[in-house]
């Protein structure tokens, strides 16, 4: 240790006239793990894409491995020894493992045609060296989340990169695959390559980093060793405010046995469904309760959620919504059922990013935002600026366009969408990808609330077992596309521990 | 330094509020082709005769703002044009309600047809309508075995087409009504706000609930509806209907509605500016025939000019949204 191989200095950045980097500071040393964290918006993946060279910098200096690189306008370029793993993925979902690997420099034979065999060798030697064993010649639209991260690594390394930088590399991952990617990031720091590790997650942040910077509001605050604060003096340092505990008592209490109703009052019932990835699901949802479906990404949840929102037909089996069945289920009718599904995926699934945040928030609702026959823009920026401020979505305005938010606060406007519905049936999809620890509370607060109103009930899928654990009710535990266990609140408390040890 | 240079810029895009590339060019043009002919292009006789020609592509432009903000093409407008005057102009001989539901009859069907097949068998609507386009100009050639057909009517001739309400031409009065109904649908209701995330993100619209395949369906009777309209004024304002009509209008009208703002990958539909973008290409037609170009010389120039014109506009339009 105690080479430099990044020394960013005062850098800073406007958008549209609005700072969001003021005169940053940043170093890395090599062979080290530096976590970089602060609240969604803090300006954490611009300053990346910033020393990346994706993006520009207004001013400032950056030294990578000891050279001089330019920032300004013209300087957009990508330099050779960083590589960086996006937020939101940069993989051609077409092309196999391998050939994304070498997508931007393909081996070629002495003919000019791409070297195939070449290539196919080469990653399977660099993905076995990460201790995995995935198929390099699968297109990479058909891997896992996890896995899909294991080839963004193995295209870093392949680019004999030195720093990689990770912007929330573990969003969608689970125990066993935070785990795994720990591993590789020990194996990368083994061989002298230094990473930035930006993620939310306080304690997986302070158990793979040996420092960590932390942002607020574009500001460095501190920089922290790893070793000597805990996580509250690290969410201190991000907030700015003393650590609010969250406590059951606050999210509120499951339901208690009294108020669980008998399956013959059910508002939604699953029954026997068989559809891709999901063999055989039966499960009940009664009014005022939250159902946790716990498993790894790939166990089927995501799929049986969607059949249960009609976005695709199960092969078999019902879904009868408050004792009614219905067959070929479409998410409009879904929606006038009184269901709503907060979707995975935002970027492709959840929002229209070249539209504004009001335009994106109005969308479900656009019945209430009408005088008379005209829709009524300000009844509709009247509906945003509520939802931005309910979900705490940090927007230069509600005009803005949502391709220009911060990962996290995109997400914000995804779950606002939901919440404008006020559905009886919330379908929630891991619903805190990329949210920030405040507002992760405040999404479960409102989650809870939604729910003891009425005969409002609420489906989570989560990776986050804590999240589940925290809020349900009663949790079902997916497995290969079936139910493998059930676990009520009121039998005994729901804990992550007893989840990590099912799913 | 950079500081002060990245102040300047956003100076400039502040300066250029958006969509406002399009009347720069209408500007530039006409300034053009008025140092070079003078009074000729300039006088007030020559301005409404542009403005009487604009009119069929200003009212297409209209409906296909709606298709190509849903993120899809429609090629069969300029057949649609010849087989609707044609089939009106038969209709007349009945009386003239027959032929002006004739007329319109066509669109309703073409837009169907085009809309079916896109929506329930999922084929993109580029190659749909390059398809049914060369069916309806087999149509078109073959109802009359490539006669032409006299229009006596004289309601139709001065309603659609001919007629002057005082000072002002119905033509002019056609553009405004479909141009107001059309800026009110697409900036104003639930369809057009549905219309614009079907082009912005098809799934995550269909996530949201709405039916992204009946909204290309509308969208495509809209376009096909307001193509038979301009076939219909076509042939008022020419006494007469023939199968050549309405050729060279699909590059027209996608051109005029692409210059005007909207994006031909769907989510962004500018109605106002279509319209502006027709009496570009309306100004050029113009320009270039009163230069006294041969046919081939003003096909050549006109597709030079359009092409620059397009180019400058994406440029600038993604330099705004930078
Ligand atoms: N292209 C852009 N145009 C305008 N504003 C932008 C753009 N990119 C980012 N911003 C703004 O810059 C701020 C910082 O964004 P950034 O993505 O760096 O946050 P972050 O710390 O990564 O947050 P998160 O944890 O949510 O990912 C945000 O307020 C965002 O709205
Ligand atoms: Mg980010």
């Amino acid at each position: 240790m105690g080479t430099r191989v990044v020394n960013m200095v005062g850098i800073s950045k406007q958008f549209g006239g609005v700072g969001v980097l003021h005169s940053v500071n940043l170093c890395l040393e090599a062979g080290e793990v530096l976590g970089l964290v602060g609240k969604n918006g803090a300006g954490k993946s611009t300053l990346m894409k910033i020393l990346y060279g994706v993006e520009s910098a207004d001013s400032g200096t950056i030294e990578i491995n000891g050279r001089q690189v330019g920032v300004a306008g013209s300087a957009k370029a990508m330099r050779s020894d960083v590589a960086m793993i996006f937020q939101e993925f940069s993989l051609a979902p077409t092309l196999t493992v391998a050939e994304n690997v070498f997508l931007r420099r393909l081996p070629t034979r002495r003919t000019g045609l791409v070297d195939v065999r070449q290539c196919q060798e080469r990653t399977s030697e660099i993905v076995r060296s990460l201790g995995s064993d995935i198929d390099v010649n699968v297109p990479v639209a058909t891997l896992s989340v996890a896995e899909k991260q294991l080839a963004e690594i193995a295209k870093a390394l392949s680019q004999k990169a030195s720093i990689i930088i990770m912007d929330e590399p573990t969003a969608a991952l689970t125990s066993d695959q935070v785990e795994f990617l720990f591993s590789v990031i020990r194996t990368l720091k083994s061989r002298g390559v230094s990473v930035i590790y930006i993620s939310h997650d306080l304690k997986r942040v302070l158990e793979i980093c040996d420092r960590v910077s932390v942002l607020r509001n574009g500001r460095n605050v501190s920089v922290v060793d790893a070793r000597a604060v805990s996580v509250d003096d690290l969410a201190c340092d991000i907030t700015g405010e003393e650590p609010i505990r969250a406590t059951r008592r606050e999210i509120g209490h499951p339901t208690s046995a009294a108020q669980v109703s008998r399956a013959s009052d059910s508002i939604l019932e699953v029954d026997g469904i068989i559809a891709p990835r999901v063999h055989g699901v039966s499960f009940a949802l009664h009014p005022n309760e939250i159902l946790g479906i716990a498993g790894l990404s790939g166990s089927g949840r995501t799929e049986l959620l969607e059949v249960v929102f009609g976005v695709s037909q199960p092969r078999e089996g019902r879904i009868l919504v408050n004792g009614i069945p219905f067959r070929g289920l479409t998410p409009a009718k879904a929606i006038e059922l009184g269901l709503y599904l907060i979707p995975d995926e935002r970027q492709t699934k959840g929002l229209v990013l070249s539209h504004s945040v009001q335009d994106n928030m109005i969308l479900p609702v656009l019945q209430k935002v009408m005088t008379r026959f005209l829709i009524d823009r300000r009844k509709c920026t009247e509906l945003a600026r509520r939802l931005s401020q309910q979900l705490n979505v940090v927007a230069a305005s509600v005009r803005h366009r949502v391709a220009n938010l911060s990962g996290g606060n995109q997400q914000k406007v995804v779950l606002s969408k939901a919440f404008a519905t006020g559905s009886q049936i919330m379908l929630l999809d891991d619903p805190t990808v990329g949210v920030d620890v405040e507002s992760k509370r405040e999404i479960a607060q409102l989650v809870r609330q939604h729910v003891s109103s009425g005969k409002n009930a609420a489906i989570v899928v989560s990776s986050e077992l804590e999240l589940i654990a925290e809020l349900c009710d009663r949790v079902l535990v997916m497995r290969e596309g079936a139910i493998v266990d059930e676990m009520r609140a009121v039998d005994e408390p729901v804990t992550e521990a007893r989840l990590l040890a099912l799913v | 330094m950079s500081e002060l240079a990245s102040a300047v810029s956003e100076k400039k895009r502040k300066a250029l509020p958006e969509g406002s590339i399009i009347y720069i060019i209408l500007a530039i043009l006409t300034v053009f082709f008025g140092a070079v002919m003078g009074t000729r292009f300039l006088s007030m006789l020559n301005i409404m005769n542009i403005l009487r020609q604009t009119a069929m592509i200003s009212v297409m432009s209209v409906g296909m703002t709606f298709v190509l903000s849903t993120g899809e093409i429609d090629l069969s407008v300029g057949s649609t044009i010849a087989l609707a005057a044609l089939v009106s102009a038969l209709g007349l001989n009945v009386n003239t309600a027959v032929g002006v539901a004739a007329g319109i009859t066509v669109g309703l069907v073409v837009g169907l047809f085009n809309g079916a097949i896109v929506a329930w068998v999922g084929i993109p609507s580029f190659l749909v309508t390059l398809g049914s386009a060369s069916i309806l100009a087999g149509l078109a050639r073959w109802v009359t075995d490539l006669k032409s057909v006299a229009i006596v009517d004289d309601w139709f001739i001065f309603v659609f087409g001919s007629g002057d309400v005082g000072p002002v031409p119905v033509l002019f009065l056609w553009t405004l009504a479909v141009m107001a109904a059309g800026y009110v649908l697409l900036n104003k209701t639930t369809f057009g706000k549905q219309v614009l995330a079907t082009g912005g993100n098809a799934k995550a619209a269909y996530y949201t609930g709405i039916n992204t395949r009946t909204i290309k369906l509308r969208a495509l009777l809209l376009s096909s509806t307001t193509a038979a309209l301009a076939g219909m004024l076509y042939a008022g304002r020419l006494h007469g209907a023939r199968y050549t009509m309405g050729e060279g209008y699909d590059l027209s009208v996608i051109a005029a509605t692409v210059l005007g703002g909207t994006s031909l990958f769907g989510g962004k539909g500018a109605i106002i500016g279509s319209v502006v973008g027709s009496i570009v290409i309306g100004v050029i037609n113009n320009g270039l025939i009163l230069m006294g170009l041969s046919v081939a010389q003003q096909m050549f120039f006109k597709g030079v000019l359009l092409l620059v014109a397009i180019s400058i506009n994406v440029k600038l339009q993604s330099r705004q949204e930078g």
